[in-house]
């Protein structure tokens, strides 16, 4: 995934004749710190945005590319290799950059609140039962310092992913990936592990 | 000679085959009082075989996901999200568990992470397919107090 990621850093795409490293240069000096930091307020959208987005920004306003589908073309590495380059950093997101907290409150909201027919909110498994079994899965605390992860029974999998499949899980419909209903649940889930060491890639059942 | 046993079989088959003749309950009506379900929600008894087999699996009830089962050896890797129902039957009589298979909330009080099996009283925005629809039917929570009624330590 993180090898992937380099050489996606290295590879000329797009209009403008550009790699990430043509402006970025040695990503293990300039994206030192970025994944620990994001998802960050974006004045231009006065939205907050992920490393996913960014990157998508980057492609299409910088590179005169297309940007990457949904966990599509290089989205999953570049993100790894992004974030890889923070790891052992304390996580730690700026809730007092534009709006931020007004998006940490709507995730806090999504985060307590019961969806589905099976009527579980992400509070109830990660927060009230983590450490438990569900037949043969270890409840985690849902973190996301190790993402993209490596999941044994699917392979690579984005922060976005996860979101939706837990939510499929509740028997709920699934928000889009990157909605805003998703961007301030990753908001918040970010800061909740405020401190913890940046892992990525880090492997998960 | 097996006559008895044949007879027994047509009956059985002349019922499955008059599944709209069977009353049950509607999710909507089934009356909590006193943390139990006095009266059985269909006019079917329920069958410890059809319940054994909802109980584990993963698209009915799929208790073992969160409950640990003695009596299902076999079946591996059994949760501990809930208690272990061994022995459940000598702990709670038929109204009170079929009460919390319909709807635990109503007996255990809203924080209760277990899912109600029988109920339209769930989360916000249910998928497409399940809107209006109960995860057991009435006949599987029937079947399933009956097996859990077999758990005897």
């Amino acid at each position: 995934m993180v090898t992937d990621g380099e050489t996606w850093w290295n590879k000329v795409d797009g209009k403008e004749g550009k790699s990430c490293a043509s402006c970025h240069n040695d990503a293990a000096t300039t994206m030192k710190g970025v994944g620990a930091r994001y998802p960050k307020w974006d004045e231009a959208s006065k939205k907050p945005i992920n490393i996913e987005l960014q990157i998508n920004k980057c492609r299409t306003e910088q590179m005169g590319a297309e940007p990457f589908e949904f966990d599509k073309g290089g989205q999953i590495g570049l993100t790894a290799y992004i974030k890889h380059q923070s790891l052992g950093m304390p996580m730690g997101i700026d809730l007092k950059a534009g709006e931020m907290q007004k998006w940490w409150d709507m995730g806090k909201e999504t985060y307590y609140t019961r969806f589905g027919q099976l009527n579980l909110s992400c509070a109830n498994c990660h927060e009230d039962l983590m450490g438990k079994m569900i037949r043969a899965d270890h409840l985690s605390q849902g973190q996301t310092n190790g993402f993209p992860t490596y999941r044994l029974k699917d392979g690579n999998n984005s922060i976005h992913n996860r979101f939706r499949g837990c939510i499929r899980d509740t028997r709920a419909a699934q928000p889009k990936a990157f909605s805003d209903e998703l961007m301030a649940l990753e908001v918040y889930v970010a800061w909740r592990g405020t401190g913890l060491s940046v892992e990525t890639p880090s492997v998960r059942q | 000679m097996n006559w008895g046993k044949t007879v027994t079989g047509l009956s059985a088959a002349m019922l499955v085959c008059m599944p709209a003749a069977m009353a049950e309950v509607a999710p909507g009506d089934v009356k909590i009082e006193d943390l139990k379900v006095a009266a059985a929600i269909t006019d079917q008894a329920g069958n410890p075989e059809e319940g054994a087999k909802a109980f584990k699996d993963t698209k009915g009830g799929n208790c073992l996901a969160c409950h640990a089962n003695k009596a299902m050896p076999k079946d591996l890797f059994q949760g501990n999200v809930g208690p272990a129902l061994d022995g459940v039957a000598g702990r709670y009589e038929p109204a009170l568990l079929r009460a919390i298979l319909v709807n635990s909330k109503a007996v255990f009080g809203p924080q209760t992470v277990m899912p109600g099996f029988y109920t339209l009283d769930v989360g916000k925005n249910v998928r497409e397919e399940s809107v209006g629809k109960t995860v057991l039917t009435a006949q599987q929570v029937e079947d399933i107090v009956a097996y859990l009624g077999t758990l005897k330590e």
